[in-house]
């Protein structure tokens, strides 16, 4: 019981800082900046951003991202539409986006285990930047390129991806 | 009672429920076009973007604006077409546009009501109407607003229905989740369809108030001509028909009044037509 209580209390602390769609300000600047109206992810093409639950407790009805599902393409629709500033409008180039930075299990990624694979490798929309290959094999995020889109994740063979996107605005 | 070019009360009414319908349908059609792919629709009625022209609930801008305390140019300008209107109009985005208003005046048709109450639902009429102080209009709109300053909590999103019911009708359909923010809704409407007729666009919420910060002299209003009115002593029908269980002929209709007509309405068909709308005081002559 008392277990259940605390894995649900690290869940809500977890879930204090969703992944936000790109040019999120800060977490706390973001929840009082959106009004919730929903233009960025109707106008989304790909579905990558959906409304937050009653799990995201005071998030409730915020846009969030969960990469694993579907993740952010860069397309930079969604800033432009934003009406509060909450996702920066001024921001259009791709690579400047930051809305997360991706980690590697190397206890699960198969390259580390001696398998060939460059999922995230070659589907990285900043290719040959955020993640390199050590020795043409090991896969490595440049954190000073990663934009955080998750499309790493989404792709990753092993279950559960053995590469996770972080987000930027940790409270 | 037919002017020249043949406006009525009652034709206007019936556009207002043309309109109503057609925000509703608008509503349920955004995130259907969404579906199939024309994205130049969207939004709800927190905040709006039709084909580039963006519109935002001025209730939510200053919620924003209270939090984040800054002044973002491009937010405000979206609010400026709703409070022009309101400035010229007052308060139609109620009456003629507001979700909720719409599904409180159906369950308050008196067709609707008799088969409620055939099953057993539906509380008595007041028949007393009375036009509060204007305070009481205000009050929970100024604690609400200083809550979300203490707290720094959004709070305002939550307490506008037609931004929750135009966001839950295009998450439902869009497939994504729905729920908790429907609560509080559902609380409040049964309680106002039973017992509590009107209690929360009366009193609570925070759309209309702001929406009634830029009425003026000048705004649109309902006049009362006590000359030509000649219901008294009987069950006036400009009271009855009033959803927000006002009284026309009275002081303090205003703020809580939101142009809607009917009185007027019933005053053209059953009385003297001692009501009218008017832009500014008019003195009756």
């Amino acid at each position: 019981m008392l277990k259940e209580l605390i894995k649900y209390g690290k869940e809500l602390y977890n879930y204090n800082s969703p992944l936000r769609p790109p040019g999120a300000v800060p977490e706390n600047e973001f929840i009082s900046k959106c009004i919730k109206c929903n233009k960025c992810l109707q106008i989304c093409p790909y579905d990558s951003i959906i409304i937050a639950d009653y799990k995201y407790g005071g998030s409730i009805g915020t846009p969030i991202i969960i990469p694993r599902d579907v993740p952010c393409y860069v397309c930079m629709k969604c800033t432009a539409v934003c009406p509060t500033g909450a996702l920066d409008n001024n921001l259009i180039e791709k690579e400047n986006v930051r809305m997360g930075s991706a980690y590697i299990d190397e206890d699960r990624c198969l390259p580390f285990n001696g398998i060939i694979c460059r999922a995230c490798f070659e589907n990285c929309p900043i290719f040959r930047k955020a993640i390199i290959l050590e020795d043409e094999f090991y896969p490595k995020v440049d954190k000073d390129y990663c934009v955080g889109c998750g499309i790493c994740e989404r792709v990753c063979p092993v279950e559960g991806s053995a590469i996770i996107i972080k987000s930027n605005h940790l409270i | 009672m037919k002017t020249k070019n043949g406006f009525t009360y009652n034709r206007l009414n019936k556009y207002r429920r043309a309109f109503q319908l057609f925000v509703l349908l608008f509503l349920i059609a955004v995130p259907l076009l969404i579906l199939l792919d024309v994205r130049e629709i969207v939004g709800n009625l927190y905040s709006i973007r039709i084909f580039g022209l963006d519109i935002a609930d001025p209730a939510m801008v200053l919620q924003t604006i209270v939090l984040s305390k800054e002044f973002y140019i491009s937010l405000i300008i979206m609010a400026l077409i709703p409070l022009i209107l309101a400035t010229i109009f007052g308060r139609v985005f109620c009456s003629w546009m507001c979700p909720y208003n719409s599904l409180l005046e159906f369950f308050e048709n008196k067709k609707v009501k008799k088969l409620m109450r055939k099953i057993g639902l539906g509380g008595k009429r007041n028949l007393y109407n009375t036009n509060p102080k204007p305070i009481y209009f205000y009050a929970f709109t100024i604690i609400f607003y200083a809550t979300t300053l203490i707290v720094s909590f959004p709070i305002i999103g939550f307490l506008s229905f037609p931004g929750i019911i135009s966001s839950q009708i295009a998450a439902a359909i869009l497939g994504l989740s729905i729920g908790l923010e429907l609560s509080l809704f559902a609380v409040v409407f049964m309680i106002e369809i039973l017992t509590w007729k009107r209690f929360w666009c009366k009193y609570v919420c925070p759309v209309g108030v702001v929406l009634s910060l830029v009425k003026n002299k000048k705004t649109l209003r309902v006049i009362h001509d006590p000359e030509k009115c000649n219901c008294k002593g009987t069950t006036e029908p400009c009271s009855i028909s009033c959803p927000m269980d006002l009284d026309p002929k009275e002081k303090n209709l205003y703020p809580f009044c939101f142009n809607c007509g009917k009185c007027i309405k019933a005053c053209e068909q059953t009385g003297n037509g001692a009501l009218f709308l008017s832009f500014g005081n008019k003195k009756v002559k």
